[in-house]
């Protein structure tokens, strides 16, 4: 199935129907499928299914932003980019942001674009504990990578582009023998002005608004953006479609309402923290539903170098290390933030902070992110999605090893002094108080996390009982009804998901593209 | 009120010789207002909120029975420092909060990054797309050093099935 259509053969345009205004009336719209949410699932599906010959209709809650609109600052990515201002927040015994986008593209538009292909541990877990061997083989997931890397033009960050921050990293790994590596991206021309954040500017960024979203215009398909789904409908047992209310993206004004009618089925893709709730929202009940929610909570580890650092050059993530992926339960990434990010990180206040900021450009940071046992629920709320998540110890004891290592591979990377950031330790540490970490408090209150890389909510599984979805992740009980986002999976990966999601989805695309042929 | 938040935001991020700060209400009073006209109702309000116990604390931060802007300024500062490591985590959040929003005015502000040799960001567009859209190509230049079609990567895999192979359950840093 080609990627793009020859100039000779491009049907007619499609529809964008953007932010409508109440005034305007009602928008009615009838389709063979729609697809709620244009992430890293949602957009490839309705691709999936547009080549296959299917009218689709797309729908996201965010505006469509293509490079042009995209800001530079962290209060525009603030205020454009994030599901309310970045406030959601996974609540357990401390409050832990959750870093998830609300834009035409999804959180691809604002993550590092890491693309890592789904570890056969991972695979075979989901055979062997959750009935999902028949169709998310070894085989079968590969095929999906293979074709996804060459459509987003995959590649090694560039060595060129790296920053300085990064290739620390790498030295001081590579030369203890440690497995590190340049991380492969769906970014091609990357010019390592560290804009990943806020979308990329210069367009190098491979994220589906930028390509498969438009090709559904090119296949005359059409795209709702601005258009947050509030319910599915669904009738006699089977997925109708699916209704909601425009809402601006900057004056958040109610405009007109949308009712989109799918002839052939209703896919759901609106993330681990907005599928359930729609689910709930739209009368589905099922004892699993909105439980088994994971994610990969991380904290960074800053560190201040005699020489310039300068984190706002280079990409956002370059090298990471997945050597402790299995034994110990956690990934190490070098992160280059934003200087208005790392301000707000620092720890202090006052003229203590400010002296700290004053060796901006001398600060690096690397993360530890953790493959959490810890398993919460997402359920809707009055405001938004309600998110109860609680780390184990077990999870804290991991965030704990990697920082403590991290730590010492600055050090011996050269850094002057390290900045735990855990309440309780000092502000500043020495090459000689590095085992102040080994022993650091295990309250998640005194560390600064962040949950990325959401899973789970509505799980897929042979088990009927535990599982929403089944291995066709098609919603039980609904007739015409799939889940095609990171909710559908059973466990946390250990690695960035992105990949996988859209392996997961396309696969399911397109047996239902087959299948409807 | 805009001006009081302001001021909170200038204690948290006040000045220095070598770093322009919050300290100056030109700056941080247009900012806040922009957020409170853009944000959410509950992300402004956490921001009110986190300023209110800013103000209200110092007699569990320094043991002051004040309001922290008729602090003298070097009790203000300890008061800002104190309160950002306090044993209770509420007052840790309510900081985080304070300093998320200060932070991102701080950083972003053009003679902020200029002292420190950064480039100064350009305006936010502000802009979205309402109509038709066409696909963009990738941009020419920076051409990869490595490409997976050459086979010149190891895949992923391979890398986690060597390091399984070699590295014992025990293993650490």
């Amino acid at each position: 199935m080609s990627a793009t259509l020859p100039p000779q053969a491009r049907p007619t345009a499609g529809t964008h129907i953007a932010y409508r205004d109440a005034a305007a009336g009602e928008v009615a719209l009838t389709t063979d499928y729609v697809v709620v949410g244009s992430g890293a699932g949602g957009a490839i599906a309705a691709i999936t299914l547009a080549r296959a010959g299917h009218r689709v209709c797309l729908v996201e809650a965010g505006a469509w932003r293509m490079p042009e609109d995209y800001p530079s600052s962290a209060l525009g990515f603030m205020r454009e980019m994030m599901v309310d201002w970045g406030s959601a927040v996974a609540m357990g015994r401390s409050l832990k942001p959750i870093v998830q986008a609300r834009t035409m593209g999804g959180s691809c538009v604002i993550n590092s674009a890491i693309v890592v292909r789904t570890p056969g541990d991972i695979l075979h877990e989901w055979r062997d504990d959750h009935g999902l061997g028949d169709v998310f083989t070894d085989a079968n997931m590969g095929a999906a990578m293979d074709a996804i890397e060459s459509e987003l033009q995959v590649e090694e960050t560039n060595h060129a582009r790296f920053g300085q921050t990064a290739q620390k990293m790498l030295d001081v790994m590579a030369g203890r023998q440690l497995e590190v590596h340049r991380i492969h991206r769906n970014v091609k021309g990357c010019r390592g002005v560290n804009q990943c954040l806020q979308g990329c500017r210069n367009g190098a960024k491979r994220s589906p608004n930028l390509q498969w979203i438009p090709e559904l215009l090119e296949r005359g398909q059409t795209v709702l953006s601005c258009a947050p789904v509030e319910r599915v409908r669904i009738e006699g047992g089977r997925a109708v479609g699916v209704a909601g209310r425009f809402v601006h993206p900057s004056t958040r004004q109610r405009g007109a309402r949308f009712v989109v009618s799918a002839a052939r089925g209703v896919l759901l893709a609106a993330s681990a923290t907005g599928t359930a709730p729609l689910l709930q929202k739209s009368g589905y009940k099922h004892r699993a539903l909105g439980h088994y929610w994971r994610g990969h909570p991380g904290a960074g580890t800053m560190a201040v170098y005699d020489e310039p650092m300068d984190m706002h050059q280079g990409p956002s993530q370059a090298v990471a290390s997945i050597h402790h992926r299995r034994d110990i339960g956690i990934k190490l990434e070098h992160l280059s933030l934003p200087l208005e990010l790392i301000a707000g990180r620092v720890s202090g206040a006052g003229r203590g902070l400010v002296r700290k900021l004053e060796t901006a450009r001398h600060t690096a940071m690397w993360v530890t992110a953790v493959r959490a046992d810890a398993v919460g629920r997402v359920k809707a709320g009055p405001f938004g999605p309600v998110v109860s998540y609680k780390m184990t110890r077990k999870d804290m004891e991991r965030l704990r090893a990697g920082t403590a290592m991290l730590a010492r591979f600055h050090f011996e990377a050269g850094a002057r002094r390290v900045r735990p950031g855990v309440v309780g330790l000092p502000a500043e540490i020495g090459p000689d108080e590095v085992g102040l970490l080994d022993d650091a408090p295990l309250d998640p209150r005194r560390w600064t996390c962040v949950v990325t890389h959401l899973f789970g909510g509505a799980v897929a599984g042979s088990d009927a009982k535990r599982s929403v979805v089944g291995a066709d992740l098609h919603v039980r009980g609904v007739r015409g009804l799939h889940v095609v986002d990171a909710a559908v999976l059973p466990t946390t990966l250990g690695v960035n998901p992105q990949h996988t999601i859209m392996a997961v989805s396309k696969i399911t695309a397109e047996r239902l593209a087959n299948s409807a042929a | 009120m805009l001006r009081l938040w302001a001021w909170v935001l200038g204690v948290i991020f006040p000045g220095s010789d070598a770093l322009p700060g919050l300290d100056r209400p030109e700056v941080t009073t247009p900012a806040l207002a922009q957020i409170r006209r853009d944000a959410p109702l509950l992300f402004w309000l956490g921001f009110v909120g986190s300023g209110l116990l800013f103000v209200v604390s110092p007699l569990i931060t320094i043991g002051w029975p004040l309001p922290a802007p008729l602090l003298p300024r070097d009790a203000c500062d300890r008061h800002a420092a104190a309160m950002a490591g306090h044993a209770l985590y509420p007052m840790r959040l309510a900081m985080l909060m304070l300093k998320t929003v200060g932070g991102a005015i701080w950083g972003g502000d053009a003679e902020v990054r200029l002292r420190l040799g950064m480039p100064a960001y350009p305006a936010d567009p502000g802009t979205f797309q309402t109509g038709l859209v066409a696909a963009r190509p990738a941009p020419e230049y920076g051409a990869p050093a490595f490409s997976q079609a050459t086979g010149q990567t190891t895949r992923l895999e391979q890398r986690v099935a060597a390091t399984d192979a070699s590295t014992p359950p025990e293993a650490s840093a």
